[in-house]
């Protein structure tokens, strides 16, 4: 059986002849947990949404849970597995912790009491609070219950961390790696926040005007990716061919500096054999990364 | 739980509609009698406030809450609402059908209050003649209810109102000068033409009015399931 | 157990903390037969990817540093110390020296000229009693 949570091959889609969505791939696996990282506009949301189906796509395919994503029947069983956490977190504001909790499981008939209690109490969700008067944090963190008591088997959030404070976000984060530990969901995140995602994500898609530039595991990513600093003992009379994968070269007088994006061993090689050449290996982070594959694009 | 929803979101509109209601019965308080023009007159009021007031009961079940800024990205409890596992369809309908209910309420409520506290109408009206009356509002204003659910499909408050407004008000001034039949305007068969005074049921423009709440219903329904959020 | 780990380093946070894990048993916080703390609380306690710390123990199991039991953990095992341990150390650290050496340019003969004559150095220094240069 298919192990991928989502998938989408070729995926298009526009609006007012701007392509928000320009053949995108994706492929997120069983139990992952999923970084999805962009700049603003360049299509993390409408991704979501036509996962979700709230929006229909041009063409191409998306699947989730193997479903094919498109028509209404299908996305409200898609919608019935998973549980969705929004970017600012607004729920009705007219009803509490505990009303809401009553509407949303009006719509899941496999809601899991013995979850809810248990994350109403960890969580320590006030049950007869409105829920305006809770903090971005504590919505969030009731989203996440939400999601979570309906059994859902993946979660998908949109800048999870967005708006909260330190605590708060360390808090958003031990909680998604507690879940995905706990009951093996699979989540899937976008975000602005690298160095949140360098820390849990375990793959991660870099999206830019509507392709994925980069995608794969982080960990494969860290050990393809790395920065050379060579210092040349004279000035160098002409420039250098660099091979493959040398993707960003910066030169300041007799330093050169390359982000390699792979071939690593072939370009450490060619810069080991120039005269003079004195070879530093600098590790890169995804922030680097990131920044590097968007401005190329 | 929808209802439950809906209400929440109601229930405070439905207290406004009684209060204008209330106010507009409140100024004929003290008519002990009056010709049968003046009974029309007041009626007709009656009538175009009838049709004025889906535009506060009135909802799509997709938009509850006003928003004013711009629109981009996943914002507002609306995206919460679209994630749940249940089809736009039933979102509209059980919102469209609460809607209904709190209007046959409302206008009940007025009825009677209108019958029991006017010296007036008690004078001319039966209890009989005011039940068929409610009855032939209920049907005549649901073909201006359904056009205030559609237009609350395209729009979000606070502009669905105004737009529900416009459009009352549109037709107010159109119907008796568009067509050759009388039983076109609805509002004729809210007022002069209703069960009050010519004891019968305004059957054909009933009719109309049907007709035109399933065609707005079912427009609306195609504008919410293709509708891009 | 306390392992620090640095998510933007740009190492792989599964070799960050196996080398955690290896230095904790080689400095005596984890002696042979000790239980490693669940996956579940490692991701949870360094908020951290749990597929993460799978790997990482996975990796340290093909090592023969850690060792499954009966389904009830991950332990330290128990033929880990002694000479296996201290030469698998020894030999990153030549691989890692040699790497760097091939970096600044020498050549093979100057990277043997230069460890014999380290190597010399190291024996006459001990034969003073570890004076220093």
């Amino acid at each position: 059986m298919n192990d991928l949570v989502i998938e989408t091959r070729e995926l298009r889609k526009s609006f007012k002849g701007q392509a928000a969505l320009a053949g995108l791939n994706l492929e997120v696996p069983v139990g992952s947990i999923f970084g999805f990282l962009g700049r603003n506009g360049a299509g993390k949301t409408t991704t979501i949404k036509v996962l979700m189906g709230l929006l229909k796509r041009d063409s191409g395919d998306g699947r989730v849970f193997g479903l094919p994503v498109g028509g209404e029947s299908i996305g409200i069983e898609i919608r019935r597995r998973l549980g969705f956490v929004t970017e600012d977190k607004e729920l009705y504001p007219y009803m509490t912790v505990a009303q809401i909790i009553r509407f949303t499981r009006s719509f899941f008939p496999k809601w899991r009491d013995d979850l809810e209690q248990r994350y109403l109490k960890l969580f320590d969700l006030p049950p007869n609070r409105k829920i305006p008067d809770l903090s971005k944090g504590m919505r969030s963190k009731l989203m996440l219950l939400l999601g979570i008591s309906h059994g859902a088997e993946l979660l998908i959030l949109d800048e999870p961390t967005d708006g909260l404070d330190p605590v708060a976000v360390r808090d958003m984060l031990r909680e998604l790696v507690a879940i995905s530990a706990a009951e093996g969901t699979t989540i899937f995140f976008s975000s602005h926040q690298l160095e949140e995602v360098e820390q849990i994500a375990d793959r991660v898609c870099i999206i830019d005007r509507g392709t994925a530039v980069v995608t794969g595991s982080l960990d494969d990513l860290k050990t393809q990716y790395l920065r050379l600093r060579i210092v040349f003992a004279e000035e160098l009379p002409a420039p250098i061919h660099w091979g493959e994968g040398a993707d960003h070269i910066r030169q300041e007088g007799r330093t050169v500096e390359i982000l390699v994006s792979r071939n690593v061993d072939a370009l450490v090689n060619q810069a080991r054999s120039l005269p003079g050449a004195s070879v530093e290996r600098l590790p890169v982070t995804l922030k680097e990364i990131f920044l590097e594959s968007v401005r190329s694009n | 739980m929808l209802w439950y929803k809906g209400w929440f979101e109601t229930r405070f509109k439905i207290i406004v509609a009684l209060g204008f209601g209330l106010f507009f019965v409140f100024t004929l308080r003290n008519a002990n009698a009056m010709s049968t023009a003046a009974l029309e007159g007041s009626i007709s009021v009656l009538a175009f406030y009838w049709a004025l007031m889906p535009f506060l009961l009135a909802g799509a079940g997709i938009r509850t809450q006003a928003s004013f800024g711009p629109n981009k990205g996943l914002h507002g409890s609306t995206y919460f609402t679209l994630s749940m596992p249940v089809s736009r369809l039933r979102l509209l309908a059980v919102r469209s059908a609460l809607g209904m209910l709190e209007m046959a309420g409302v206008v009940a409520c007025l009825c009677f209050v209108v019958w029991s506290a006017v010296p007036a109408f008690r004078a001319d009206f039966t209890g009989l003649d005011m039940l068929a009356y409610w009855a032939a509002v209920c049907v005549c204003t649901s073909g201006f209810y359904f056009m205030s659910v559609l237009l609350a499909t395209f729009f979000e408050e606070p502009w669905s109102i105004w737009a529900s407004m416009l459009a009352v008000g549109l037709l107010r001034w159109l119907l008796p000068k568009v067509s050759a039949l009388p039983s076109v305007d609805l509002f004729q068969a809210m007022g002069k033409s209703s069960p009050l005074f010519t004891h019968t049921f305004p059957w054909a423009s009933m009719g109309i009015s049907l007709s035109a709440a399933a065609v707005l219903f079912f427009t609306a329904m195609r504008v919410v399931q293709t509708h891009e959020y | 157990m306390i392992f620090r780990l640095s998510p933007s380093s740009g190492q792989p946070l599964y070799l960050q903390l196996m080398e955690q894990i290896r230095h904790a048993v080689e400095t005596g916080a984890l002696k042979a037969g000790d239980q490693l703390p669940t996956i579940r609380k490692v991701a949870e306690d360094l908020v951290m990817n749990p597929n993460t710390v799978v790997r990482a123990y996975r990796e340290l199991q093909h090592e023969g540093i850690l060792e499954p039991k009966h389904g009830s953990g991950v332990f330290v095992k128990e033929s880990v110390g002694g000479r296996a341990r201290v030469t698998r150390k020894a030999q990153a650290i030549v691989e890692s020296a040699l790497e760097r050496l091939a970096d600044l340019g020498l050549t093979e003969d100057e990277m043997r000229r230069l460890f014999d004559n380290e190597l010399a150095q190291l024996h006459a220094g001990k034969a003073s009693g570890g004076k220093n240069e």
